[in-house]
């Protein structure tokens, strides 16, 4: 089979993968092949190929099998090495359906790469149950082989084991979210107040002359910002006006107060939950629409915010100076990088890093960090860099969660 | 019987307040757990057929459940079990020595 054209899919927004597609007609290209990688969930792919073929873009080769599950059957029937390889021709009409599903990634032409949405970080949840399953099987690999260490292991402790079991199974399937939520509001008041303690205490402790040095610098440098940008302004305002456009009405934004970050995982606990209207996956921000995270875990009166910087976490981000699209990605321990900038565009230091539309998971528009330490590996498609997160923990009390309606990620 | 449970409690207690400490105040500092190095250390340095390693890790667990976003019990079982393994590898082919002040419940 020969191909007008390739794309491939690194977990993205539909929208834009179908602009790209609309693009290269303008080419002459007519066939596509699109190739996924792995991390990309099944709902996203549905989601995309639902989209897809709503807007009448694409007719899938869908076989005997119903629309879902041919889905699920192109996407893991040609699972190789670590990422998927999946062959799916699509064109828009007159369709015909294709004599195979080659495999590989056969380059005709300059393939055009996408790299949009994040967050296809994997269910954490599921990830650690999996590991600690195993620890439960070293365990009993251990028991079988210590049998006459009655001293330490008894009859005795192990109903205690299987009992304890039990019951987390039992609490968990019954109201996990609603004994987490009754024993945050039992200790929330002690929680803030030592959030708030602590948040004096590092203040304190920092070199005020120092920080008031930089601050005047990073003032100056925003003034003169300010001035450069005031002529954009006004010419972005009479055009909106001439449009007939309304974008004053930004977010609507609910107001929470941290109380206690996680000890393992960067993820933090605020103190507004679904009673204030609060849902799974709102954006997180500071004042100054600074990105904090999102939220992943809603209790009634508390909610849990993953951070920019939990590991594997990904974000689909945007760097206007260098008019390009690239990810941002959790490190833990409070860090995150770029990547996937592409190798030939120039990633200059101290750029400024915003949030992309494209995923479809966060606002256009949220400061994410700067630029820093950019290297360009000769055996490396993309350039990566360390990113300067905008928040400082030691400064974050208040936060916003952004109540956005819809929500596309996974 | 009393005076155990008395004293369970009181392990209890310090460890709750200990670890909403850790998670409120110490991050502003280190990310560094005294905690777990708590637990640990006892666990290495009790005689192995002691429970105050056991009820230790199993407590820190819990409360690492309760206040992160893992299933309830997940990390309490996972401790609880690492400290037995310790505990049976201590026994057989270990001995560090033991802590006669801590103690025994």
């Amino acid at each position: 089979m020969i191909y007008d054209g390739e794309i491939e899919w690194v977990p993205l927004g539909a929208e834009t993968l179908a602009a790209q597609m609309i693009e290269q007609k303008k080419f002459g290209a007519k066939i596509f092949r699109l190739v996924y990688y792995g991390g990309v969930s099944e709902k996203t792919k549905r989601v995309f190929l639902t989209w897809l073929i709503e807007e009448e873009l694409i007719k899938l080769y869908i076989g005997k099998k119903k629309r879902k599950d041919a889905y699920s059957e192109l996407i893991y029937s040609k699972c190789i090495d670590d990422f998927l390889k999946i062959s799916c021709l699509f064109r828009k009409t007159p369709w015909q359906m294709p004599a195979e599903f080659p495999l590989g990634r056969t380059r005709i032409g300059n393939p055009i790469i996408l790299r949009l949405n994040g967050n296809f970080i994997r269910s954490m949840k599921y990830d650690e149950v999996f590991r600690h399953l195993f620890l439960y099987f070293v365990f009993f690999l251990m028991l079988v082989y210590n049998q006459s260490m009655n001293s330490v292991i008894t009859k005795k402790r192990i109903l205690v084991i299987v009992f304890l079991v039990v019951c987390f199974l039992i609490i968990n399937a019954v109201s996990k979210d609603g004994l987490k939520n009754f024993i945050y509001s039992k200790s929330a008041s002690l929680q803030a107040s030592l959030w708030d303690r602590g948040s004096e205490e590092a203040f304190s402790r920092q070199d005020q002359e120092k920080l008031n040095k930089e601050l005047i610098e990073e003032n100056q440098k925003l003034l003169s910002d300010l001035a450069s940008l005031q002529g954009v302004r006004e010419e972005n305002e009479s055009l909106r006006e001439a449009l007939g456009l309304n974008l004053q009405n930004d977010y609507d934004l609910v107001l929470g107060r941290v109380i206690s970050k996680d000890i393992l995982n960067d993820t933090i606990l605020i103190n507004i939950g679904s009673n204030d209207g609060i849902k799974k996956d709102f954006p997180v921000i500071l004042s100054g629409k600074a990105l904090l995270g999102r939220v992943i875990d809603v209790y009634p009166n508390y909610s849990r915010v993953m951070l920019i910087t939990q590991k594997n976490n990904m974000i689909d981000v945007e760097i206007p100076d260098s008019k390009s699209f690239a990810l941002s990605k959790g490190e833990g321990g409070l860090k995150a990088s770029l990547d996937m900038f592409p190798r030939d565009i120039e990633l200059k230091e101290d750029s400024l890093i915003i949030t992309s539309a494209m995923g479809g998971n966060y606002p256009a528009g949220l400061y994410v960090g700067k630029v820093k330490n950019v290297k360009k590996l000769d055996n490396e498609v993309y350039q990566v860099a360390e990113i300067e997160k905008s928040f400082d923990l030691n400064t974050v009390n208040n936060v916003f969660v952004i109540k956005i309606a819809e929500i596309y990620n996974d | 019987m009393i005076k155990e449970i008395l004293k369970t409690l009181f392990l209890i207690l310090i460890m709750y307040y200990a670890f909403l400490f850790e998670m409120s105040f110490l991050p502003f500092f280190t990310f560094f757990s005294f905690l777990i190095l708590f637990v640990i250390l006892v666990n290495i340095l009790e005689d192995p057929r002691g429970r105050i390693g056991l009820f230790s890790a199993f407590f820190l667990g819990l409360m690492m459940d309760v206040y992160s976003a893992h299933y309830i019990g997940l990390m309490a079982i996972s401790f609880l079990l690492v400290s037995f393994l310790l505990k049976l590898i201590l026994s057989r082919y270990v001995r560090v020595g033991s802590l006669g002040w801590l103690p025994k419940i």
